[in-house]
Parts: structure tokens; C-alpha cells; sequence
């Protein structure tokens, strides 16, 4: 595409400057070093929108090399319109890289909404695109104080406001972005990924980056490090249920999976159909059932 | 199996991109593409909206910007923006200053007349906002008339090089306190450090000269209406092109490098008290950006008084409360945050709509039991 | 004309960042870098590699050549105020390094110590916390026991404390704040 070899004149390796990415590379090593701390950052625009994943581009492209495997996924999948676009700038601006839809190739995986199915190892990394990083938000207008609250690890506001959900509904209502606890200080939003994946921040063995562009913040979950989401002895935390009305685990309707994070929508002929969201984890458990 | 939004997503981008490269050019055999040119000229106030809120002065590539993004202010403004990012800075310029600008319009609102007179110049402010129906079918003979006739009209008046500053005046009859050198540090850089609340004034200066111009005029018109009181007057409205010095890199002697169009506004507001050993004086309110565009200059002036205030004494309304109004302006930020919206989320919405039906099952079982 | 050194060549540079990266993440864990840069030290490729014009520098023992500060564009300042600080780890530490504040704990020195070893060595340690699946065994040797004393009370209210990168000439090895220090030999 002609487009693609002009863009490659004008535009650096990685797009971004160096001292851009300098900057990042400082960032990530204190956000490694203080584990759940949301690191201020200058966080430069980028050719897509901010709240398409500018911080997790940016965290990309400052930690790509021509050695990497890279990853993008969307919601679960590597074919979403979102994850093709990032995938094609990176892919345009960072020459020599290797790209892949199957996790276990990849060594950088880049996501939105989603961490997958397949327990990550230790030689791979994975990158969060974070629209609000920041939990205290709801109770805390102002970030001067929050900075305190966090620094004091104060969170006896957020607590409240999860016990008034529990005293309304008798129900902790918060589905996605769950406030999580790190290393037993820090209580970080993890990004909308829905409660499903939340447990997979605990003792990762593959550490994790969380770039909010917009609000120019980076944070981590290093490896082998508590995770742990708010939650009260009676009232557990609890992950999406997937039962249906008999008591019994729904099914991926394409490979018959009844362990994965399922969409549910409807088809054209007016029936409800469940589908592993992870579309690789999906492809492997068809592959194993063809084999 | 029904159709899945997700799958197939690269032959949709495309399809997207050459419908709309399609529609820029649906006008087929009768129409001609726009030049850099025509886009600087015709479409000045556009194009000098791009160029401050892009934050880099590249006349042609606001041009461009302006025409692949097919006139959107905001599409245009941050494709400059992301060049931006791919730039290493290079030199620094000394603090420049803007009473050696080659002035094409210059105001004051305060006083009838300032020395070196008022120069309208090239404005909309007096004019009829009836349709000038003879551009309808305008002939590039006429198009062109308009500029030779101007030039024959202009004469040998020769108008100076530069002019003092209005509040320089007021600064010597005491009306307004002297320049602030305590302040004249190291400006704070936005695009190289992060903002932590509090910020200094720099910072909030440097924000709002590369804001949107729409989002800075809702916010300043609120103070304007009455949530807030910073009750301004045009000390001195100028527009002009300001001469850039930079740094011989092996002599270090400024040389002047070229000049940028700015726009630049001091407003004088009512006085401050409060400071008991000093003699009360007007306070001051400035706004500048680049390209010719007053709106935005004016209404950051106004932002800027209020915000000092806010500051100082606290925040008693939203124009006066540094973190509302500076990380709610830059349109950048807030267009690409509202647009993606329109990405899938399903993910969360499947996680909310089982939030939902659990506590809907949970309602249902108490008021079965009640 | 002079030959660029490899490490301040971007592509030396982001495989250098990436080693740095890891270890901070697991730390204990040593990296080689002399194959990546060449002759040059592991010290002069991690400066490199996170140094520029926005950052201060302190060299309390004098282990840069005055050649390295232009390439570094770094602001040069005293120990007590720069971001990063390298000293020799035979030396004990006679200063307090920036240790952050409640609400920006990243305003805290990364302290760089030179050591004669971070792969072997009589002085030996277990480390356990945030990155560590347990615990991990580390040995080294070259360095002055005060710092381990220092760090403790410096870092004895998290989230305040100072980051450490420990290098020999080939090796890097973190020790971030988090990580918990327990000395289980030690001979000079």
C-alpha cells in the first residue's frame, strides 16, 4: 500500500522519539518498583484517538524491538476493528517485528478488556489499555487528594461506597474494572476486563503493564505479587456466572468450551447464542476436539 | 450461524477508509483537489484553529491536515498533534516577546485612543452577516481582482514595525503591578512532564494556548454569565506575526529564525485588596495562541484571571478550579475519549448485564419471601 | 570518522531497557549485557539507555569519564538531589537520597551501585517480596554491608524508598524497594 511506504519515510522506528520513549522506560521501572502506583507520565499523542489504547501504544512501542512476538486483541479478539488498527500501526512503524493471533507465540500481547484464557508464562508480557485508572474517582473528585489517599493507602471511602451497594442491592454491583488491591497497599482499577480475569492478576507469572494515555498514567502488577479484589467476609467477591436457568454451565456454541469468559448476543434468528470471547482459546479447543 | 460484528475487522477498516477518500473526491469531473495554499488562504480561521490547537506551527501541514481530514477542526488539529510526537526537540528559544510582533490588527477596549493608534485591520466583528450571495459563482477573475485592486489601494503609508504594549502604560501609571520576575522561571514544559496538581501558571498558560477553542469559550463564558466574577476589558487585542529567535547553534547569538502568527490577548480585571501592604491595582488576565483566532485568545485571558484567582483563594466555581478547566480543554483528549465510546464493549456489558440479572434474582426471591 | 558506540544506538538501546525491565521486575535475577553492547560497561549502557536532558545525574565516585556527561545531556547535581545517583558499593553511603513523598512516591533516587560482582561472590543473601515466586539467592561481591543497612531505613515506609541497580562490568541485577533483604553469609 502506498500509503503504509510514505508513512514509513516520515515516521521513526516505533513512531514515537527516542526521549519519548526514554520517558516511558522510566516510568515503567518506577511503576514496576512501586507496585499498583498509578506513575505520572508526559504521554505523547498518538495517531489514534485517546481511549483507543494510546497508553498501552505508547507502553507497546516503547518496549517493541525487532525480536518481538506481538500480540493485539480486542475484547478477546485478535479481528476486532480496534485490534486490526493497532495492530497494522504497529506493524507499519515498527519494522522487522513479528506479529501473532496465537497466544502462546507471543511475547507481547497488547489488550483491551481482556487477559486471556491461557495462563501467561513467565517470558511473556502483557500490556493493558486503561481508560480510568484511577479507582478513588468515584468517591474523590479532585486528584491532588486522591495522590494522598493513595500515598496513605486510605481507602476507607471506596469501602463505604461498596458496602452502600451491598445495603441497596445485597450485592456488590460492580461488574468490570473491580478495585484490586496490590502487594497490600495500592488499590488499582485493573482496567474494564470483567471480574473473569481479575483472579489472573494474582501471582501472574508474566508481569503487567497498565497504560492509561489519556490520564497519562502507567502502572504494573509485577510478577509473583498479591492481587487481591475488595470484597467483605460475608459478601465474596465473585466472578461472572455463566449457569443457565437448569443449574447447568453454558457452552461455547462454535468449540463446546464450558470454562472460558463468554459473549452472549443474538443471532438473526432471534436465538440467544454464548461464544468463548478469547477467540484463540476458542480455535485451540476446536483444534484439540479435530484431534 | 448470525453475523459477528468483531470478525473481519481489517476488511472493514479498509471498506471505511476508501469510502471516505471516496467521498472526498465524490465531486468526480468537476471538481479540482484543494492545495496547501488555497486551505492557508480561504480557509484562514480554520486553518489557524488546527495550528494552535495541534501545538506546531507547520502552516502546511495544517493544510494537509485540514484537507485529509476533510475540514473536521478536531481530526485536523491531532494529526498534527501525533507528527508532533514523532519530533525530538532540538533547541530551545529564549522568552519571546511579543511587543516586537509586525502587527496586522491591534485593539484596545480600554482607551479610545493607545499609542501607535488602533489598527482594526482584518475582522468580522462590523460586518453583516447577510449572505454574500455573489460569492455563490465566483469567477477567479474577480478572485482575483479583489487582490491587485487591494495592493494598488494600499499606497506608501508605511505602518512601524512594532508598537508598545498597552498595559506597559497602565504598568507606568501604576494601575497594574509590575511584572512578576520571581515568576520568570523555567516555564513548566507540558509536553515533557506530567501535570500534578497543584500546577503553576505556566503550565496552565501553556494548556489552554493549545486547547480547543470551542471548549475554553464554554468554560469562560459560564465566568462571563455570572459563575464567577472576573468582569474583563480588552486592554489589547493584537494579532501579527512574532519574530522567532533561536540560538546560533556554534555562536549561540539569537538570530531570528522566522516569525509565527499569534494572536494574543490582555484582559485587566477588577483589582485585588487583599494583600494589605500593598496598594490595590488591577489584575491581569492573558491569553495567546497561534494563528488569528480571538475567541480563543479572549476567552483564555478570561480563564487565566479566574484560574489565578481560584489558585490564590480556592476554587468557588468551575472557570476558577485548575483541574476542571485544564483537563477538560484539550480537544484532543476529549474528542478521542467521546468517539471511543463507539468501540465495542462487550465484554463489560456482558459483565454489567450479570450484575444486573443477579440482583434482579436477588429482588425477585425477597419479595417472594415477604 | 569515529565509530558510534553501540549503546547509544536506539535499537542497543531498547534490548537494553528490555534486560533493565526484567530485572526490576524479577528481582535477584541478573542479565547479561556484553553482548549487547559491545565492549562498553553494563553501567555506561543502563545510563545510556535511561539518561537524557530531562533527567539529573549525580556520579558520587567519579566512575563516569568526563567524556560521557555531553552524550547524556543529563543536568549534573549533588548527590542529595539527583534523580539518579551512581556510586561505587565499596564506598558506604554518606548522604540521604530523594526517597519520594506519600503522593509521589516516583520522586524517589535510583540509586546505581557498581559492584566487582552481582553473579558470584561471598556475600550472600535471600531476597523474597513482589516479583520473587518465594524466595531467590543472590551473591555478590564489592559491596559495602552499610548500604543494606541504609536501604532498610530508608525504605522502612513504603511507598517512600530508593530503587537499586546493582552492576558489575557485564551484569545488572535490581533490588526495588518492595524487595525484602535477608543476609544469610557475608565476607568481604
Amino acid at each position: 500500500m502506498t500509503a503504509m511506504r510514505q508513512a514509513k519515510a516520515v515516521y521513526p522506528f516505533g513512531f514515537l522519539d527516542e526521549y519519548a520513549k526514554k520517558e516511558v522506560r522510566r516510568t515503567v521501572l518506577k511503576a514496576i518498583a512501586i507496585p499498583g502506583y498509578q506513575v505520572p507520565y508526559s504521554s505523547r499523542e498518538m495517531p489514534m484517538g485517546r481511549g483507543f489504547g494510546t497508553g498501552g501504544l505508547q507502553l507497546t512501542l516503547s518496549l517493541i524491538g525487532s525480536n518481538d512476538t506481538l500480540k493485539v486483541i480486542d475484547q478477546g479478539s485478535d479481528d476486532s476493528v480496534n485490534a486490526v488498527n493497532l495492530r497494522s500501526f504497529i506493524e507499519m512503524t515498527c519494522e522487522g517485528i513479528n506479529t501473532t493471533d496465537v497466544t502462546d507465540e507471543a511475547d507481547l500481547i497488547q489488550s483491551r478488556h481482556r487477559i486471556p484464557e491461557k495462563p501467561l508464562r513467565e517470558d511473556q508480557l502483557i500490556i493493558l489499555q486503561v481508560p480510568y485508572p484511577d479507582p478513588l474517582v468515584v468517591v474523590e473528585p479532585s486528584e491532588d487528594k486522591r495522590k494522598v489517599m493513595h500515598g496513605e493507602a486510605d481507602y476507607s471511602r471506596l469501602l463505604v461506597k461498596l458496602y452502600e451497594d451491598i445495603v441497596q442491592f445485597d450485592e456488590i454491583t460492580i461488574s468490570h474494572r473491580y478495585p484490586t488491591r496490590i502487594n497490600h497497599h495500592y488499590i488499582i482499577d485493573p482496567s474494564p476486563i470483567p471480574r473473569w480475569d481479575v483472579p489472573k492478576l494474582h501471582q501472574s507469572k508474566a508481569l503487567i503493564l497498565l497504560g492509561a494515555g489519556r490520564e497519562k498514567k502507567i502502572y504494573a502488577v509485577p510478577p509473583y505479587t498479591d492481587a487481591e479484589p475488595l470484597a467483605f467476609d460475608d459478601v465474596p467477591f465473585r466472578v461472572e456466572n455463566f449457569i443457565d436457568q437448569h443449574g447447568k454451565r453454558r457452552a461455547c456454541d462454535r468449540c463446546g468450551d464450558t470454562t472460558s469468559f463468554l459473549d452472549e448476543f443474538t443471532s438473526s434468528d432471534g436465538n440467544k447464542v454464548y461464544q468463548c470471547s478469547d477467540s484463540d482459546w476458542c480455535r485451540e479447543q476446536l483444534q484439540k476436539k479435530g484431534a | 450461524m448470525g453475523y459477528v460484528a468483531i470478525k473481519g475487522g481489517g476488511v472493514a477498516i479498509k471498506g471505511a477508509q476508501d469510502t471516505l477518500e471516496y467521498m472526498r473526491c465524490a465531486q468526480g469531473d468537476t471538481g479540482s483537489p484543494l492545495d496547501m495554499k488555497t486551505i492557508e488562504h480561504q480557509l484562514r480561521f480554520l486553518h489557524g484553529r488546527v495550528l494552535s490547537e495541534g501545538g506546531l506551527y507547520h502552516p502546511e501541514l495544517a493544510s494537509l491536515a485540514v484537507k485529509q481530514s476533510l475540514g473536521d477542526s478536531l481530526e485536523a488539529a491531532f494529526a498534527l498533534r501525533a507528527y508532533r510526537s514523532t519530533k525530538p526537540r532540538l533547541l530551545e528559544t529564549p522568552t519571546l516577546d511579543t511587543s516586537n510582533m509586525r502587527i496586522v490588527r491591534r485593539i484596545s477596549a480600554a482607551f479610545k485612543d493607545i499609542i501607535g493608534g488602533q489598527t482594526l485591520g482584518a475582522t468580522t466583528d462590523y460586518a453583516l452577516r447577510l449572505m454574500r450571495t455573489e460569492l455563490l459563482d465566483e469567477s477567479p477573475e474577480a478572485f482575483r481582482q479583489v487582490a491587485q485592486q487591494w495592493f494598488k489601494d494600499q499606497g506608501d503609508n508605511a505602518i512601524p514595525d512594532t508598537f508598545p504594549k498597552v498595559v506597559d502604560s497602565l504598568r507606568a501609571d501604576g494601575l497594574l503591578a509590575e511584572v512578576d520576575t520571581a515568576a520568570q522561571q523555567q516555564p513548566f514544559d507540558i509536553t515533557r512532564e506530567p501535570m500534578i496538581f497543584p500546577v503553576p501558571r505556566s503550565a496552565a498558560l501553556a494548556t489552554m494556548a493549545r486547547g480547543e477553542t470551542g471548549s475554553l469559550l464554554a468554560i469562560a463564558y459560564s465566568n462571563m454569565r455570572g459563575y464567577g466574577d472576573v468582569h474583563p476589558t480588552v486592554a489589547e487585542l493584537r494579532v501579527g506575526y512574532v519574530p522567532v529567535m533561536l540560538p546560533h547553534p556554534i555562536s549561540g547569538e539569537l538570530i531570528e529564525a522566522g516569525e509565527v502568527l499569534m494572536t494574543e490577548c490582555e484582559v485587566v480585571a477588577m483589582y485585588e485588596s487583599d494583600d494589605e501592604d500593598d496598594k490595590p491595582t488591577f489584575s491581569l488576565g492573558y491569553g495567546a495562541c497561534f494563528g488569528h483566532n480571538e475567541v480563543k485568545a479572549i476567552a483564555m485571558s478570561i480563564l487565566d484571571r479566574s484560574l489565578q484567582k481560584g489558585m490564590k483563594d480556592g476554587p468557588t466555581n468551575p472557570s476558577e478550579d485548575p483541574e476542571f478547566v485544564l483537563l477538560h480543554v484539550d480537544g484532543i483528549d476529549s474528542m478521542g475519549f467521546c468517539t471511543h465510546y463507539k468501540m465495542p464493549h462487550y465484554v463489560t456489558f456482558q459483565s454489567d448485564m450479570d450484575r444486573l440479572r443477579t440482583t434482579q434474582e436477588k429482588a425477585q426471591q425477597a419479595e417472594e419471601q415477604a | 570518522m569515529k565509530k558510534i558506540e553501540a549503546i547509544w544506538l536506539p535499537d542497543v538501546q531498547q534490548q537494553v531497557f528490555r534486560a533493565l525491565m526484567e530485572v526490576m521486575s524479577r528481582p535477584g535475577k541478573t542479565a547479561h549485557l556484553a553482548e549487547l553492547v559491545d565492549d562498553c560497561s553494563a553501567l555506561r549502557a543502563l545510563l545510556a539507555t535511561l539518561i537524557d536532558g530531562e533527567v539529573s545525574l549525580a556520579d558520587r565516585d567519579q566512575l563516569l569519564d568526563s567524556s560521557d556527561w555531553p552524550l547524556l545531556q543529563c543536568q549534573q547535581r549533588d548527590v542529595e538531589s539527583a534523580a539518579y545517583v551512581v556510586c561505587a558499593g565499596e564506598r558506604a553511603p554518606d548522604f540521604e537520597p530523594k526517597l519520594g513523598t506519600l503522593a509521589s512516591p516516583e520522586h524517589a533516587t535510583t540509586l546505581i551501585l557498581k559492584l566487582k560482582s552481582v553473579q558470584a561472590g561471598k556475600q550472600q543473601c535471600t531476597l523474597s517480596g513482589p516479583g520473587i515466586n518465594g524466595t531467590q539467592k543472590i551473591a555478590v561481591s564489592g559491596l559495602n554491608r552499610a548500604w543494606l543497612e541504609q536501604r532498610q531505613q530508608w525504605n522502612s515506609a513504603f511507598p517512600l524508598g530508593v530503587d537499586i541497580i546493582v552492576v558489575d562490568d557485564t551484569h545488572v541485577m535490581a533490588l526495588p524497594r518492595t524487595t525484602q533483604i535477608e543476609v544469610t553469609s557475608w565476607d568481604m
